[in-house]
């Protein structure tokens, strides 16, 4: 528009000087700009009828992997002599090969096909739209339609591999699994003695037993394991969200919620997951590979958020969670959550903690200060004294600084429980 | 191709009014029309955005002084056509710029070069034969028709800019 506004005011401006100086050169200096004017309104483009449609070679990948986007686009209009295509790419994508947009002649019923590589981190990516714009040649009128070229794919977050996390609810489920259930039947560890049934296998006789009860045969008895329910909790609140040199704390709290739904799903366990941030977003309990696939999907979808109410832990919905089983927490955590997770304890419910540290995080980063290293002690302090509380309350806490790996961190804290921790029922 | 192009054509549309206004000696002139030349061509180098529309404005000005200074400045048409071609060389390289370079964008230059200069040709063309025809009319008439021009001009240019988005 401003280039025709431009050409306009030249021809004005020549016509009026050349009326006001009777000049009839300055007229005919005026014929070039009327020419080039004419052409444009003679070539003048329709307004653009395509049919676009759009292919992408996966609809869910791990994180920076690559997609390639291809978008056929079929003229149902007539010549359309100069045409920019513009594929408007979602934000947050970063492209790793060819180009969203394209200028090209395009006859009628001509198909046009623009392929390009895109990758990005973690979440959910729309393409809803292409910008079309046709011109005449000399470009001074233009035709813009935005056509609906809907595609989505989903970035996966990286799930770490984890080796079996040792949890004990005091509740377990009916199948059978890898988690100590303190009841006595077919099983590994011991568990206690008991008098022989019929069909008992020999090797179980406890002969030592035995001999001190002339009457009576005792068989061994060992600890049924079995799966559990299991309800992961991430903190999605805004105040978690530290960065720091381009890396995100929530971020590794996303992968090690990842890591632990695969482990824990991979044992056997059914397991649900609870976001809390700017709201709830709770993923029912299941089993298996479908639901490994939902958390994942549920996780590449996780922002954090600010929200008045949900600013605490106090509205934790516990209901959601059957009870006296195993809640896991991912939380870099703060004072004011200390009340609701010893509620959390003081209703039956195993706690277990994964806290990745934000004193660490950011302290690796901010420069050698005095009074920063200062501040930096007194918060640790503060945070140990928070972990000791829980531990006293009976929380299993793995305090966890992220530029090490998960495993060796859980590792580390949990470990094998030892016999004399664990209750017997 | 299209930025050599290009930059003969800038070349020409600054070289042109020079010789003109040499050859009748006003040099004063002259080397103004060097120097923005010479602006232009860099700041085409540099991308600089803008810097085309206002070389137009400059070198139609320039032609217009030719005119005004000598009824037989033929130099003065083809400057226009020139920069008028220089601005849309430049305008049309930034779009190209914005897409990734393939046939299809080789094919829709080349059509664009014929076409530019086809329309170039028949304003040349028509520019001077305007120049070498004389018509006598009356004040009234011509200044009757004169404003004939510019009401439709204006109602072409309005029906114009309805019809571009």
């Amino acid at each position: 528009m401003g280039r025709l506004v431009l050409l306009a005011g030249l021809v004005y401006g020549l016509l009026l000087i050349g009326l006001a100086t009777l000049n009839g050169g300055m007229l005919a200096l005026a014929l070039p700009i009327i020419v080039y004017l004419g052409a444009a309104l003679i070539y003048a483009p329709d307004v653009p009828k395509l049919q676009i449609t759009r292919e992408l070679s996966a609809d869910r990948v791990q994180a920076d992997a690559p997609v390639a986007v291809k978008l056929s686009i079929r003229n149902e209009s007539g010549q359309l002599e100069e045409v920019l295509v513009e594929d408007l790419m979602p934000r947050g994508l970063k492209l790793i090969e060819g180009q969203p947009n394209k200028v090209v002649l395009l006859p009628p019923e001509k198909i046009l096909e623009i392929t390009y590589t895109v990758s990005g981190p973690r979440g959910r990516y729309e393409f809803r739209q292409v910008r079309v714009t046709a011109a005449d040649h000399l470009g001074l009128f233009r035709r813009e339609v935005l056509s609906a070229a809907p595609g989505s794919f989903i970035v996966l977050p990286q799930v770490p591999k984890l080796r079996q996390v040792m949890i004990r609810p005091l509740r377990t489920r009916a199948s059978t699994g890898l988690i100590p259930a303190r009841v006595g039947g077919p099983g590994v560890e011991f568990f206690g003695v008991r008098e022989y049934q019929t069909g008992d296998p020999l090797r179980w006789v406890n002969w030592r037993v035995t001999a001190r009860y002339p009457r009576r045969i005792y068989s061994n008895e060992f600890e049924q394991e079995r799966v559990a329910d299991v309800g992961l909790v991430l903190d999605a609140r805004q105040r978690h969200d530290l960065q720091a040199n381009g890396d995100s704390l929530f971020e590794h709290a996303v992968r090690a919620t990842a890591s632990l739904a695969d482990a824990f799903l991979r044992d056997g366990n059914r397991v649900a997951m609870l976001t809390y941030g700017a709201g709830l977003n709770w993923l029912f309990p299941g089993y298996g590979r479908l639901q490994r696939e939902r958390i994942l999907q549920a996780l590449a979808r996780v922002q954090t958020g600010e929200s008045e109410i949900f600013d605490s832990l106090d509205y934790l919905p516990t209901r959601l969670f059957p009870p006296h089983s195993q809640i896991v927490i991912i939380s870099s955590l703060c004072n004011a959550d200390l009340a609701t997770l010893i509620r959390l304890r003081a209703h039956g419910y195993e706690l277990l903690i994964i806290s990745p540290d934000p004193i660490a995080f950011e302290g690796a980063s901010a420069q050698a200060d005095a009074t920063l290293a200062l501040g930096a002690r007194i918060a640790q302090r503060e945070r140990a004294i928070l972990l000791q509380r829980l531990r006293q309350a009976g929380a299993q806490i793995v305090d966890w600084p992220v530029d090490k790996p998960l495993d060796q961190a859980v590792l580390a804290s949990l470990g094998r429980v030892p016999k004399w921790a664990r209750p017997v029922r | 191709m299209l930025t050599r192009i290009t930059y003969i054509v800038i070349f020409l549309t600054a070289l042109i009014p020079a010789a003109g206004f040499a050859l009748t000696g006003a040099w004063p002139l002259a080397l103004p029309c060097v120097a923005l030349g010479a602006l232009w061509l860099i700041g085409f180098a540099r991308r600089l955005e803008g810097l085309g529309s206002f070389m137009l404005v400059a070198f139609i000005a320039a032609a217009g002084v030719g005119v005004n200074l000598s009824q037989s400045a033929i130099w003065a048409p083809p400057t226009v056509v020139l920069a008028l071609a220089a601005w849309d060389l430049e305008r049309f390289g930034a779009r190209l710029r914005l897409a990734e370079a393939s046939q299809e964008t080789r094919e829709v230059e080349r059509r664009h070069i014929w076409r530019l200069l086809a329309v170039s040709g028949l304003s040349l063309a028509l520019a001077w034969a305007a120049m070498g025809s004389r018509l006598k009319l009356d004040m009234a008439i011509a200044l009757g028709l004169g404003f004939l021009a510019i009401l439709g001009l204006s109602q072409v240019i309005r029906a114009l800019a309805r019809e571009s988005d």
